[in-house]
């Protein structure tokens, strides 16, 4: 029993030591911005109903389509589409990307993407990034939103386009189809 | 107790090497996947709500070191019953933990194999899987790894005293 204590005792001792080198090298620091232990709220970007023509005014805090193409063309918001990957070859808003809820991790098949957008947002505090996705409650661009939150985004440059695809496509903007480049 | 070709191999020895194979491997996985990623682990460490800031950088090597350390033993079967009590410390404070949050009702990613399959609440799966590992390795813990182990191998070779 005494040598099965020492033992265990003995592997932990290793590991720790390991540890303590692997941390030293990589830094003992915790990420940027923790939110994981609350379910964090999102700024939310409206696209109402009567918002989605071409020549609408906001209505009160409303967002239309119009300030959104504004933002990405004064080049200080990038697009991301949380819908399906099928949804976003179908059909998207030009030049954004596609990310959908459970792409943001370590073991991410798409993390060279979110580390791009995060270190671009990083640079440029002004910059904004929209999530959007198929209208309705819109639960992909908000999940998307907590977990990049999560992830080490910073909250205040997130926002969430409600009105989504459907209320881009109502107010006659272009779109794009097929492969995306990332 | 050792293996012999052309008899049959006692169901202890296929029971202990699976058990060694289930915990040991689980370990590797889960700590490949933490170590690739240290901040990743720390937010998912951070969403338990269970240990102080200060300590979580610190925790989210430790882990995954015991986890690489103790696995590769119960792999080789080497210091198995050792590498087995370790490994059972480690399941219980990780089963206790999602036992913890899934009964406050939090949702909370389990942070699981660092986000391998996917995000993932603390839910009656992976309590039930983290139950399975446990269980594996208190068995290692109970009988050692068995005839086909390294430990074995290194007790015949033993002169006898």
């Amino acid at each position: 029993m005494k040598s099965l204590l020492l033992r265990s005792l003995l592997i932990v001792a290793i590991a720790l030591t390991a540890a303590l080198a692997d941390g030293a090298l990589r830094g003992l620091r915790m990420p940027p911005k923790i939110q994981a232990d609350k379910v964090p709220t999102l700024p939310v970007v409206q696209v109402r109903a009567g918002d989605t023509s071409p020549t609408a005014e906001p209505a009160g805090d409303g967002f239309t389509v119009e300030m959104l193409v504004a933002l990405v063309e004064s080049g200080t918001a990038i697009l991301v589409d949380a819908r399906s990957p099928a949804e976003h070859r179908a059909g998207r808003i030009p030049g954004s990307f596609q990310l959908e809820p459970g792409d943001v991790g370590a073991a991410s098949a798409r993390r060279d993407l979110v580390d791009f957008l995060a270190g671009t947002l990083a640079a440029d505090p002004a910059m904004a990034l929209v999530i959007y996705c198929g209208g309705g409650d819109c639960h992909a661009s908000h999940d998307l939103g907590s977990q990049m939150i999560r992830y080490g985004f910073a909250e205040e440059q997130l926002f969430v386009f409600e009105g989504g695809y459907p209320a881009w496509v109502a107010a006659g903007h272009p779109i794009e189809t097929g492969e995306p480049l990332f | 107790m050792s293996v012999h070709p052309g008899r049959c191999v006692p169901i202890e020895t296929i029971l202990l090497a699976t058990c060694r194979f289930i915990a040991g491997g689980a370990f590797l996985l889960a700590a490949m996947m933490k170590l690739s990623d240290p901040p990743v682990f720390m937010l998912a460490i951070a969403a338990f709500g269970m240990l102080p800031e200060a300590l979580i950088p610190f925790a989210a090597y430790a882990v995954p070191w015991i986890e690489v350390v103790a696995g590769v033993l119960l792999v080789y079967g080497f210091w198995s019953r050792p590498a087995g009590l370790v490994a059972t410390g480690l399941y219980a404070v990780f089963t206790a933990a999602l036992a913890w949050v899934f009964l406050s009702g939090a949702s909370v990613d389990c942070g699981c194999f660092g986000g391998l399959f996917g995000r993932g609440d603390v839910g009656v799966t992976s309590l039930l899987r983290n139950a399975v590992f446990l269980t594996a390795s208190i068995a290692v813990t109970w009988r050692g790894g068995g005839a086909a182990s390294l430990d074995a191998v290194l007790a015949a070779r033993r002169p006898a005293d």
